[in-house]
């Protein structure tokens, strides 16, 4: 019978085992990754001649050509690990050429043979280096681990992937769906990937934006800041009472970047709106884009009881030239709220701080210069009423 | 008069026409013995299928010479890759290679192949591959001489190759630090750095660049990942001449160095 003290020096052993065996895999490990380190520098050694062909002949006519003789599996992923250090470098011709020469190199055909691999991790790195190689014949290869793949980060490394190769609309239209659908609140991480592109995705935003999913609609609006196509006029408008309040907030932003979409209606309607986040962003915007005219609504605004609606107004009137700064000035005259005026005072002075910090700017010294002038005379005659009435 | 000046000419009688460009490599070899000499003409006629070519090796200097007829100087270079293999399978390179193309053969005159005898004989080291370059005009100076300061070794690589293609002359500095000693050392013409540098970052090198002016100013040429406004304006208020952001084309960046410098 055996007894506690010899199962416990069987675990020993046991455990003893166990390390030398993990001590012994890490020690295979270490030995093949030096190894694949060797035979690295020994292949780059190798092909130092030729990878100074490929660099300096980026912008010649006809095609790079690729090296004399058979080039094995190993030597292939070498060179390929080469070239695509070069590919995220460089656009334009020479860009082209090395993605050409991946093609003839056989790379682009092995990679697609990855895609179908049983190793997970061969598959997302086979997908990284055909988005790399903008291998468009890989499209459907990757649309397909995106829709049959765990869901994992791994979806971003595809869909990444999928933007580089895709030379149709519908494609990256596919992507976007199969993204939004696979997480929510990752829109902007959706236009990044997007502008990996070759093809011009304005056309994509804006018929997302005509979307029914609110998702696909936020996907649309924020690659439209960055992609301005005309005649959306009317869809913003409809989308400024979508029931989705993020969009709402998103569609006035959009709007707010163009002066023709600020008009005396939607700028009186937004600073008075429900949402104090689309009262904020456009008391914002109107001195942003220096919008003189609204100086009466952007006074009307800073009693707004949101605090950021009311800051966003005083600063616009600080940023409109003298006549913003003297309404901000005359709300410390007319305003019986203490908190409003303190609040007034304080933008005042960080206004007139501004001037302390040499600008480069002449038309900037010289607009401070009136700020000033026009702030020291109308406090003087302030402080003379009061002496006044004093008496 | 070397062996190969005559062997050249006797070339371009066979060719075609004086207007196809051409292609000549010029190898330092060891003794050759005329068997060797036809092992490597009937290994290169089997790499290269319809290629015109002519090979002839002078004794006195060890040097032997591929002459290929149409060949531009990117074709040159990958047939010199080959001849360096077949060279270096049997074991008779000796030295450096060094490569010319001629738009025209007619160009290619017996002053230009002297001087690329005289050259490949003076090179120092083993198995490298040299370009030649030769101006028509006959003058000898560079484009202008460029310093890189990149921590990025494929960009350094790359450019190196590159700008030297256009006639630059290009050194390079790995860090702030080594920027400003090189550039003390050489007063370039014109100074390609990135702001992302160790020791010293992109900013410091250019306040010491400013500093340290005192004839001509070098123009500077930001290139750099950071596409940020405020990164751009403070390039600018430091008296960068040009900013450019990674993706590059490496295209555009030689159209601009080449109005700076000019």
């Amino acid at each position: 019978m055996e007894t506690p003290l010899t199962i416990a020096v069987y675990m020993l052993y046991g455990l003893c085992g166990a390390a030398v065996l993990g001590l012994l895999v890490l020690f295979v490990l270490k030995l093949r990754h030096l190894a694949a380190d060797k035979r690295e520098r020994v292949c780059l050694e190798k092909y130092q001649d030729y990878f100074f062909y490929i660099q300096a002949y980026g912008e010649e006519e006809g095609r790079l050509k690729p090296p004399a003789g058979v080039l094995t599996r190993s030597e292939k992923r070498i060179i390929q690990k080469k070239l695509i250090s070069l590919l995220e470098r460089f656009r334009g011709i020479h860009r082209q050429k090395l993605l050409d020469l991946c093609e003839d190199l056989g790379l682009v055909e092995m990679d697609l043979k990855r895609l179908n691999s049983w190793w997970k991790w061969s598959r997302v790195d086979a997908a990284y280096n055909l988005g790399m190689m903008h291998a468009e014949q890989a499209v459907p290869g990757i649309i397909r681990l995106m829709k049959k793949d765990d869901n994992d980060a791994s979806m971003f490394i595809f869909a990444r992937a999928l933007a580089k190769c895709a030379r149709q609309e519908k494609d990256l239209r596919e992507m976007v769906k199969l993204l939004v659908a696979y997480r929510q609140n990752c829109q902007p991480l959706i236009v990044d990937i997007l502008s990996d592109s070759q093809i011009d995705t304005g056309p994509l935003f804006v018929s997302l934006v005509s979307e029914e999913d609110a998702d696909l609609v936020k996907v649309g609006l924020i690659g439209l800041t960055s992609h301005v196509q005309p005649g959306m006029g009317s869809i913003l408008d409809q989308l400024v009472n979508s029931a989705d309040k993020e969009v709402r907030i998103k569609v006035v932003k959009l709007l707010c970047r163009d002066i023709r979409y600020l008009t005396k209606r939607n700028v009186s309607l937004f600073l008075t709106h429900p949402d104090w986040e689309i009262s904020s962003v456009v008391a914002k915007a109107i001195g942003e884009l220096g919008l003189s005219t609204y100086i009466p609504l952007l006074k009307r605004a800073v009693k707004d009881p949101h605090w950021w609606v009311a800051r966003n107004s005083m600063n616009s009137l600080a940023q409109l030239q003298v006549d913003g700064f003297r309404a901000l000035c005359s709300i410390l005259e007319e305003e019986r709220d203490s908190c409003i005026r303190e609040m007034a005072n304080q933008v005042i002075q960080k206004e007139l701080e501004k001037g302390k910090f040499p600008s480069i700017d002449l038309e900037q010294q010289i607009t401070h210069q009136q700020k000033l002038l026009f702030y020291q005379e109308w406090s003087r005659k302030t402080l003379n009423t009061a002496h006044a009435l004093e008496k | 008069m070397n062996s190969l000046v005559p062997a050249f000419h006797q070339f371009l009688q066979a060719s075609r026409s004086e207007h196809n460009s051409c292609g000549i490599i010029l190898a330092a070899c060891k003794q050759l013995s005329p068997t060797s000499v036809s092992y490597i003409e009937e290994a290169l006629q089997q790499k290269s299928t319809g290629l015109h070519m002519q090979i002839s090796y002078d004794k006195n200097t060890r040097l032997l010479a591929v002459y290929l007829e149409g060949q531009n100087r990117s074709e040159t270079h990958f047939f010199s890759l080959q001849v360096k293999d077949v060279l270096q399978e049997r074991g008779l390179l000796a030295g450096s290679l060094l490569i010319a193309s001629f738009s025209e053969s007619k160009q290619a005159t017996s002053y230009v192949l002297q001087r690329m005898i005289q050259e490949v004989m003076e090179l120092a080291g083993y198995g490298e591959i040299k370009l030649f370059f030769h101006r028509l005009d006959g003058r000898e100076e560079t484009a202008g001489s460029i310093l890189l300061v990149n921590h990025d070794e494929t960009v350094n690589e790359f450019l190196q190759i590159f700008l030297q293609q256009k006639g630059y002359h290009v050194t390079i500095a790995q860090d702030g630090m080594d920027g400003v000693q090189k550039y003390q050392e050489l007063f370039p013409d014109l100074v390609i750095t990135d702001l992302n540098l160790p020791i010293m970052d992109g900013y410091q090198l250019m306040e010491r660049i400013k500093q340290q002016q005192t004839g001509p100013a070098s123009k500077i040429v930001v290139l750099t990942d950071k596409k940020l406004e405020e990164d751009v304006k403070k390039s600018f208020a430091l008296g960068a001449s040009d900013y450019i952001t990674k993706p590059f084309s490496p295209v555009e960046l030689a159209a601009r160095v080449k109005r700076l410098i000019s």
